[in-house]
C-alpha cells in the first residue's frame, strides 16, 4: 500500500474496503508477469465482493503464470472526495498500484445502474473516459456481464465487450493482448483482431445509422468484422475452471459464503426474465464435482454456509443426490446449505427437514403476478393452489414469516391483477390462521415486495411499452389500498429508478452523450435510493434533446431494428416473437423438460442442451 | 469444555480492519484450523470466542488476548501452529496459554506512537505532553443526548516517555483500559495536533500490551 493512501485511511469510513490483504488474495511479482489486469466492479466493495463472476474470473486470470489480476471497487463518496483532493488516482487492492499503469481494465456490468460508476472510475483512474481519447494499446478497457447484451448506451466509453461466458474468452483476449503488446501493435490493430474472437464485440467497428424518427436504420460492420457477434459459451461445466479459493473479506459483505453454480440457463422460460434467455442452453454440473468444489471452498475459506447458485435450484436434475452428498459432511461441520431460487412444488419434504437441522432460513415465494391470467401471460407456471399448499406445509413446520415477490407494470396488467396481489397475500395470512397447530400467541408476517417491471433485451417482452411512472404510481397506490391487514407489509421499488433502468436497458448509442453529461453533473451510485439524482439525469436528457419516453413507453414493432439486433445470444428471433404473441393471448409455454420449444440456443453448444427433452429440436 | 487464551498479533494493513470484522475473521480461522471447538447449544450453534479488549481502528496490536472454548484433545502448540497456518497476512498467534487472570483485571494498556523524525519535534511533543491541557473533542452523551464533548486527555495519561531512535521519534504512553475507562490513542493524536496547531500523521500506533492495576503484564 502506498504511504499517501495509508495517510488518508484514518479519515474514511470502513477503511478495510481499500486495504486488501484479505485471506486468499493473490499476490504475484509484478516483474514476472506480462499482463496486469485490474478487475473493476463499479459499486462498493460490499456489493462487488459478493459477485460470483468476479470470483470466477479472478481465478481464471490468476491461473495464468503470465498475468496478475487484482480487484478494484468504486470508492465511497468520502474516500473519493479525499482521493480527488489529494490527487490520488484509483488503485488496485492487492498491490496498491495505480490502475492507469495496468495493461487491461475490465468492468463487470451486472446492472444498468452501475454505468455511471464505471465512467467515474475510469476518470478516477486518471484516464480519458471516452474510448476514442485513449490512443495507447494499454490499458485496454473491456466489460462483460449481463449488461453486455446491450452495451450500446456505454459503447463510447469501453473499447471492447465480452458477450456470454467469460472463462475461455478471457484467455483468448489476454493471449492476443500479450502478443500485440510484445510486437508493438497499435490499439486499432489489437481491436480489429479481437473482434474476430467469438464473443468479442468492438463497438467502434460497427457504424450505426438512424432513421428520422430516431429508430435504427442500419448497423454496418467495418474492416471485415463479423456482421453478427455471437456470444461465447462454456460447453462443459465439469471441466471449466472453478475457483478452489475465494478471497474472504474482512468486512461484512452482502453475500458472505461459499457459492457454487449447479447449472447455467433455465428451463422455465418466464417471459420477463432476461437471465433465462441470456444463459441458455442448459448446462449442468455433475453432483460429484459440485460436492468436491464445496468441500475445498469450505476448507479454504472457513465459511459456515454454502449457497447453491442457479436460476431455479429445484430444476437441477440431480438435486437429491447432490444434497445427500453434501449433507453427509456439512451437518457435522455445522455448515448450513442455502437454496435460493427454490421451487417448492417439486421438492421432497424430508430433505427440507434435513436442511434445517443446522440453521433455519427464511421462506420466499415468487408468484410474480397476482392473478392466474397474468401469470399465464408471463409464463410463470405457478398456481395459487401451489403457493397456498406450500405455505400450509411451511406453517405446520413452524415457520411464521413468508416473503412474496411480485412485479407490477407487467404487459396487459389491469387494476384487477394488482388487487390479486393483495388477495393472494391475504389468502396466505388466512392459511396461517386455519392451521390447527399454529404456535400460540405468535402472529404471521407476510412481506410482499412489488418491484416494477422493466422490459429487457433478449426477452419476449423486448418490444413492449414500459408503464409510465404515473401508471406505476397509481398501481402502487391501488395495491396499498387493497391491503387491509397489518399482517401484510408492502415494499416497493423507487419508480423513478425503474423508469431510468428502463431507459438504459433498451437504450441505443445516442445515450452515450447523456451518460457523459449526467456523469459530469455528478451522477453516480444510481442504484442507491439515497444517491440517485433523477433531476440531474432528466436535465441531461433535456440538454441533449433526447426524450426518455422514446426508450421506455414506446411499443416497438417486430420490424424495427433493435439496438442489440447485431448481437446474438443463440435465441432465435422468431421464437421470441412467437412467445410475445402467445403472451398477449395468455397462452403458456411448457418448460423445456416437458417439451422443447426450439429457442435455438442449443445450436451454440453443438446441439446439446441438458434440459434433455426427448423431442428436442436442435 | 475447556477455555484457552490465545494471544494474537495484528500488524500491517490489517490494522484497518475493525474489531467486529476481526472477530468474524477469527471465527472463520478457528474453523479452518480444525480446532475441536465447543459450540453454543442454541438454535444457531456457533463457536464461543471472547475478545477481551477491543482494538481501536488503525492501531497495531502486539499481544491481544482472545479466549476460546474447546472440546477434545489438542495441545496449545497445535492450536498455535494450526491457526498460524490459516490466518491472513498480518494476523498471527504469538502464544497460547491458560486464562490466568480474569478479563476484569485489565486496567491499563501501553501504546507506542511512532513519528517520522523532524527537527525540534521531540521538544514540541514534550511541551504538548507537559501542557496538562490536551483537549480533544469527541462525540459523547450529555444527559442522554448526543453532544460534542471536550475531553482533557492529559488527565488520563498514566505515564509517558519520549525517545528518539534512528529516524523516528517514539512516544510511549500508558492509558487506562478496560471496562470502566478507556482512552483511544487517536484522541491523544487529535489533541496534540490541536495543541501544536499541526496535522501530524504518525507512521504507526502500536498497542504493546495490556496491564493490570499494578501495571504488571496482564496474563
Amino acid at each position: 500500500m502506498k504511504r499517501e493512501v495509508e495517510k488518508i485511511l484514518g479519515l474514511v469510513q470502513k477503511p478495510a474496503r481499500y486495504t486488501g490483504g484479505e485471506l486468499n488474495e493473490v499476490i504475484k511479482n509484478k516483474d514476472e508477469v506480462d499482463i496486469r489486469y485490474a478487475f473493476c466492479f463499479p459499486d462498493l466493495y460490499e456489493i462487488g465482493m459478493s459477485n460470483l463472476g468476479m470470483k470466477i474470473l479472478y481465478s481464471v486470470i490468476n491461473s495464468r503464470d503470465d498475468a496478475w489480476c487484482e480487484r478494484v471497487f468504486a470508492p465511497d463518496n468520502d474516500m473519493e472526495a479525499i482521493m480527488r483532493e489529494k490527487g490520488i488516482p484509483l488503485f488496485a487492492l492487492e498491490s496498491g498500484d495505480y490502475i492507469r499503469d495496468f495493461d487491461a481494465i475490465g468492468f463487470s456490468l451486472s446492472y444498468e445502474l452501475s454505468y455511471s460508476n464505471m465512467i467515474n472510475m475510469i476518470d478516477l483512474a486518471g484516464l480519458p473516459v471516452l474510448s476514442k481519447d485513449r490512443s495507447a494499446l494499454t490499458p485496454i478497457i473491456m466489460a462483460g456481464g449481463a449488461c453486455a447484451c446491450n452495451p450500446e448506451p456505454v459503447a463510447d466509453f469501453v473499447d471492447l465487450f465480452q458477450l456470454g461466458d467469460g472463462e475461455e474468452m478471457m484467455q483468448d483476449v489476454l493471449d492476443l493482448l500479450k502478443e500485440c503488446k510484445k510486437n508493438g501493435k497499435s490499439k486499432q490493430e489489437f481491436l480489429k483482431k479481437a473482434a474476430q474472437i467469438q464473443g468479442i464485440y468492438v463497438p467502434s467497428l460497427y457504424d450505426v445509422a438512424y432513421n428520422e424518427d430516431g429508430t435504427i436504420r442500419s448497423v454496418t460492420p467495418v474492416d471485415g468484422v463479423p456482421a453478427k457477434v455471437t456470444k461465447r459459451l462454456v460447453s462443459n461445466m465439469d471441466t471449466v475452471l472453478y475457483p478452489d479459493k475465494f478471497v474472504v473479506p474482512f468486512i461484512d459483505v452482502v453475500h458472505d459464503r461459499v457459492v457454487t453454480e449447479i447449472f447455467r440457463g433455465c428451463i422455465r422460460g418466464c417471459r420477463f426474465c432476461q437471465a433465462c434467455f441470456l444463459n441458455r442452453p442448459i448446462r449442468e454440473k455433475s453432483p460429484e464435482v459440485i460436492n468436491e468444489d464445496c468441500k475445498r471452498l469450505c476448507e479454504s475459506s472457513g465459511y459456515d454456509e454454502i449457497s447453491l447458485c442457479s436460476l431455479s435450484t429445484s430444476d437441477y436434475s440431480h438435486l437429491t443426490d447432490l444434497l445427500n452428498q453434501l449433507l453427509s459432511w456439512t451437518t457435522d461441520d455445522k455448515i448450513n446449505i442455502a437454496l435460493p431460487s427454490l421451487r417448492v412444488d417439486n421438492f421432497p419434504e424430508e430433505l427440507l427437514e434435513k436442511l434445517n437441522e443446522v440453521r433455519r432460513s427464511g421462506l420466499t415465494f415468487a408468484p410474480e403476478a397476482g392473478t392466474q391470467r397474468l401469470r399465464d401471460v408471463i409464463n410463470k407456471n405457478v398456481t395459487e393452489e401451489e403457493v397456498i399448499e406450500t405455505s400450509k406445509k411451511a406453517f405446520s413446520g413452524g415457520w411464521t414469516a413468508v416473503k412474496l415477490y411480485f412485479m407490477i407494470g407487467l404487459p396487459t396488467e389491469t387494476m384487477e391483477d394488482v388487487e390479486g396481489i393483495a388477495k393472494l397475500a391475504q389468502e396466505v395470512v388466512d392459511t396461517y390462521y386455519r392451521n390447527p397447530d399454529k404456535p400460540k400467541g405468535k402472529s404471521v408476517a407476510v412481506s410482499v415486495s412489488a418491484s416494477s417491471f422493466v422490459p429487457k433485451p433478449f426477452t419476449p417482452f423486448q418490444w413492449e411499452a414500459q408503464d409510465t411512472p404515473e401508471m406505476l404510481a397509481a398501481k402502487q397506490e391501488h395495491l396499498k389500498e387493497s391491503v387491509r391487514t397489518k399482517k401484510v407489509s408492502l415494499h416497493f421499488h423507487d419508480i423513478r429508478i425503474s423508469f431510468f433502468e428502463g431507459i438504459l436497458a433498451r437504450g441505443d448509442r445516442k445515450l452515450n452523450q447523456v451518460m457523459l453529461k449526467a456523469w459530469q453533473k455528478g451522477c453516480k451510485f444510481d442504484s442507491w435510493d439515497d444517491q440517485f439524482r433523477f433531476d440531474d439525469w432528466m436535465e441531461a436528457f433535456r440538454e441533449c434533446g433526447i426524450d426518455p419516453a422514446f426508450y421506455t413507453s414506446r411499443k416497438r414493432e417486430f420490424t424495427e431494428i433493435l439496438p442489440w439486433d447485431h448481437l446474438d445470444y443463440g435465441i432465435r428471433r422468431e421464437f421470441l416473437e412467437n412467445e410475445n404473441k402467445k403472451a398477449h393471448e395468455a397462452i403458456t409455454t411448457p418448460h423445456c423438460r416437458e417439451k422443447c420449444s426450439a429457442c435455438g440456443a442449443a445450436k451454440l453448444n453443438g446441439g446439446k442442451c441438458d434440459a434433455m427433452c426427448k423431442n428436442m429440436v436442435p | 469444555m475447556q477455555c484457552v487464551r490465545i494471544w494474537f498479533r495484528k500488524t500491517g494493513r490489517v490494522k484497518y480492519v475493525s474489531h467486529l470484522d476481526i472477530m468474524r475473521c477469527m471465527t472463520r480461522a478457528v474453523r479452518r484450523a480444525k480446532i475441536p471447538l465447543w459450540y453454543t447449544e442454541g438454535f444457531n450453534p456457533h463457536p464461543y470466542l471472547n475478545f477481551l479488549q477491543p482494538m481501536p481502528l488503525g492501531i497495531e496490536g502486539m499481544e491481544e488476548p482472545l479466549d476460546i472454548r474447546i472440546e477434545g484433545e489438542i495441545t496449545k502448540e497445535q492450536i498455535r501452529d494450526n491457526l498460524n497456518a490459516v490466518l491472513p497476512e498480518g494476523l498471527s498467534i504469538v502464544r497460547v496459554s491458560e486464562p490466568y487472570m480474569k478479563p476484569t483485571d485489565i486496567a491499563f494498556a501501553s501504546y507506542e506512537i511512532i513519528f517520522q523524525y523532524e527537527e525540534k519535534l521531540t521538544k514540541k511533543l514534550t511541551d504538548a505532553m507537559n501542557s496538562g491541557a490536551l483537549i480533544c473533542e469527541k462525540m459523547g452523551k450529555v444527559n442522554g443526548r448526543k453532544r460534542i464533548k471536550q475531553v482533557n486527555v492529559s488527565e488520563n495519561i498514566k505515564s509517558y516517555e519520549l525517545t528518539e531512535r534512528d529516524t523516528q521519534i517514539v512516544l510511549r504512553v500508558i492509558f487506562p483500559c478496560g471496562n470502566t475507562k478507556n482512552v483511544n490513542p487517536l484522541n491523544l493524536m487529535t489533541a496534540i495536533n490541536s495543541c501544536l496547531n499541526t496535522d501530524l500523521v504518525p507512521l504507526n500506533i502500536v498497542r504493546l500490551g495490556l496491564l493490570d492495576e499494578n501495571l504488571l503484564r496482564f496474563e
